[in-house]
């Protein structure tokens, strides 16, 4: 089975019991073909880079999820059907995924405390990245108008 | 004698920022990260430019076009926001 990722973004104007009885509907469109959840992440609104579907926010969520290619299938074709999701994005996350195995691993990081403590760490190193990231940009910069100026 | 340029071209050798840094991963859905790869416009910086390695840089076109289509990053820069 492979695993999937849906992101997709659902109207930012619906009402919040519409919102989850679509996310509901979703999700179990999912388990009932057989698929399992591994995650499902609601970003919340966010303002969008260009305006889709006369909209200029739009309510982001992400289902990270393993099943069968029919049930992508299926997603995809309600997606587009409904109203209230102005778009999607569906993406293999791995190519080839033990189900089992994966499901153990979520619940045993589910139970321990100690995973939490090592995402810290990542945060904070990637926090350190992107301000090395900012001096990187600034010289590229300096690069580019250099090029112009030639 | 022909002065092709007016200034010579400073060579900085250019690292690739992900095998320099095995800590950060491309990914469609970090939108900060691979804006850092995008001029203010939109556009994806070259490679030329920017240093990135053949590999990474294949990954980071993929991962940007991927954000451009789910609306997390633009397919043109903020020509009205400016």
């Amino acid at each position: 089975m492979k695993r999937y990722e849906t992101l997709f973004i659902a109207d930012p104007d619906l009402p919040e019991d519409t919102r989850t009885a679509l996310f509901d509907r979703l999700r179990e469109l999912i388990t009932a073909g057989g698929g399992f959840i591994a995650a499902f992440d609601e970003w919340g609104l966010r303002k969008l880079a260009y305006i889709v579907k006369r909209k200029k926010r739009g309510y982001y969520a992400l289902l990270d999820y393993c099943a069968a290619g029919k049930v992508v299938q299926e997603l995809e074709r309600v997606m587009r059907i409904d109203d209230r999701v102005i778009r999607f994005l569906t993406v293999v996350k791995d190519e080839d995924v033990n189900v089992d195995a994966l499901r153990e691993e979520l619940e045993r990081k589910a139970a321990q405390p100690e995973p939490e403590a090592e995402l810290g760490e990542g945060a904070a190193k990637d926090a350190g990245d992107e301000e090395s990231g900012v001096e990187d940009m600034d010289a590229e910069d300096d690069e580019e108008m250099e090029e112009e100026e030639n | 004698m022909v002065v092709r340029r007016k200034k010579r071209v400073f060579h900085r050798r250019k690292v690739c920022r992900f095998c320099a840094d095995k800590g950060i991963t491309i990914d469609f859905k970090d939108a900060r990260t691979l804006k850092q790869f995008t001029t203010d416009r939109g556009k994806i910086i070259p490679r030329r430019i920017s240093g990135t390695c053949a590999r990474h840089q294949r990954q980071l076109t993929t991962a940007i076009k991927r954000a451009r289509s789910i609306a997390l990053m633009p397919f043109v820069g903020n020509v009205s926001d400016q």
